[in-house]
């Protein structure tokens, strides 16, 4: 009896293919991924960067443009009317188009290269070996693009020059313009609406306080000056603030370490905020800097654009190029947006643990 | 570049894009347009209480000494002290 493993007889130059059996190849990359499913691809665990992704929306985008109204400031047109029911026409509107903040998408793209002999080795009958190997590159391939997105979004698109094909960070936009003075096209020293406040913990609050009694304090500062569009849902800072803040409780509550019951490995992506006055933070690994970012998720969006979001292609043929070789490409595009940066806030310069 | 000479009483700095600019008492220095923009709102036609207060905000942001000192404080003491440019060449042949 016939053995039948699946595979046509390949021969000459042919890329890994279903037929081939190969489709694995690409299938641990999967073709128009899924937002939540980029979300679930970090080498590295990061909360933000996670939420962030996982509920990006896909739009479809005028090239190269996102176009986007901004929340500039509170419209009073309230008018007091009596008996006569008598009352004012506007005449002019409230909202001035030519503000609205126009962003450039972008685009990262990840290549992946497989060689000739290790498509033909693995259709020889060693599957264990060198599929494996090439669908881990494949992963790391996509782990790796997924690394960098997280870099470049919780970090900044400036370091001494402006690179304007990189995706706006958490640092450009939150941001009282001495970093990022023209964000998403709006010129921040003109439209004041356009600024986050970033606070200095000990030089705003004073020295020697608790971590979280500087958190309190910033946030109670924040709703004084500046809450029209409400309180920040959330704060993600850097594990070593974080544990600060976590060793400032420790002298007023029991800290509970683990529950042994629980202590089984699981595939799960929780992580264990501490809520302050109602605001939970959480540590994130690519936050390296000692600070709090407080996020507004009402005013916080990642757009990927429709068609790119994510994709990788098929595999192309290099032996045109001179070499026995497929490649393939991931691709990647979208944008980080704010349209109120004065919704969220920066608290800098927190308490750390040493170590961490 | 925006030549500025401080005329106030205080010694101050300003920070734009990582970079530390002190700018001292009566001496002439160099410093990016961008930022004059923003610490003393130079080159902005149409000045509100708005921009005034973000200018503050910067300046106590740079300058942790200057905390406790209120919008009107940094505005008119310092700020409002600042000469620009021509200024600077027309005080001097003064």
């Amino acid at each position: 009896m016939a053995v039948n493993f699946n595979y046509q007889t390949p021969w000459g130059m042919y890329p890994p293919t279903d037929a081939t059996g190969a489709k694995d190849y690409l299938n641990s990359l999967s073709r128009a991924i899924p937002p939540y499913v980029v979300a679930q691809n970090l080498g590295k665990l990061s909360p933000l960067t996670r939420r962030i992704l996982a509920n990006a929306e896909v739009k479809p985008i005028s090239f190269p443009f996102i176009s986007q109204p901004v929340a500039k400031k509170t419209i009073n047109n309230v008018q007091k009317v009596d008996y006569e029911g008598s009352f004012n026409v506007p005449s002019s509107i409230d909202t001035d188009l030519a503000e609205m903040a126009t962003l450039y998408s972008n685009l990262a793209l990840s290549t992946l290269l497989v060689s000739d002999f290790e498509v033909k080795a693995y259709e020889q009958g060693n599957p264990n070996v060198l599929y494996d190997t090439v669908k881990l590159r494949a992963n790391e391939t996509w782990l790796g693009l997924i690394d960098q997105i997280a870099t470049w979004i919780l970090g900044s698109r400036i370091s001494g020059s402006e690179d304007t094909t990189q995706f706006y960070g958490l640092q450009d936009i939150i941001d009282d313009g001495t970093h990022c003075s023209n964000y998403a096209n709006i010129d921040r020293t003109t439209n004041s609406y356009w600024n986050s406040y970033i606070w200095n913990a000990t030089s705003v609050f004073g020295n020697g306080l608790s971590a979280y009694i500087y958190v309190m304090r910033a946030l109670s500062k924040y709703q004084k000056l500046a809450s029209t569009m409400g309180m920040p849902d959330v704060g993600f800072t850097s594990p070593a603030v974080f544990q600060a803040l976590a060793e400032s409780f420790t002298n007023i509550e029991r800290y509970i370490v683990a529950d042994p019951a629980k202590l089984e490995e699981t595939r799960q992506y929780e992580v264990t905020g501490i809520a302050i006055n109602g605001v939970p933070i959480f540590p994130d690994p690519y936050i390296t800097t000692n600070e709090i970012f407080f996020i507004n998720w009402s005013h916080l969006h990642f757009k990927f654009c429709d068609g790119y979001a994510v994709v990788s292609s098929d595999w192309k043929d290099l032996s045109i190029t001179g070499r026995l070789a497929y490649f393939s490409f991931l691709m990647l595009g979208g944008q980080l947006f704010c349209d109120a940066p004065v919704s969220c806030f920066r608290l800098q310069n927190m308490p750390t643990a040493t170590g961490i | 570049m925006v030549l500025v000479q401080n005329t106030s009483d205080k010694d101050f700095k300003i920070v734009y894009q990582g970079i530390e600019y002190v700018i001292p008492i009566g001496e002439p220095v160099e410093v990016p347009e961008i930022a004059t923009k923003l610490y003393f709102a130079y080159g902005i036609d149409d000045i509100n209480p708005k921009i005034i207060s973000w200018c503050c905000e910067r300046m106590r942001r740079a300058n942790p000494e200057f905390t406790n000192l209120t919008d009107r404080d940094i505005w008119d003491n310092i700020i409002l002290k600042m000469l620009f440019g021509k200024d600077i060449i027309k005080k001097s042949k003064k």
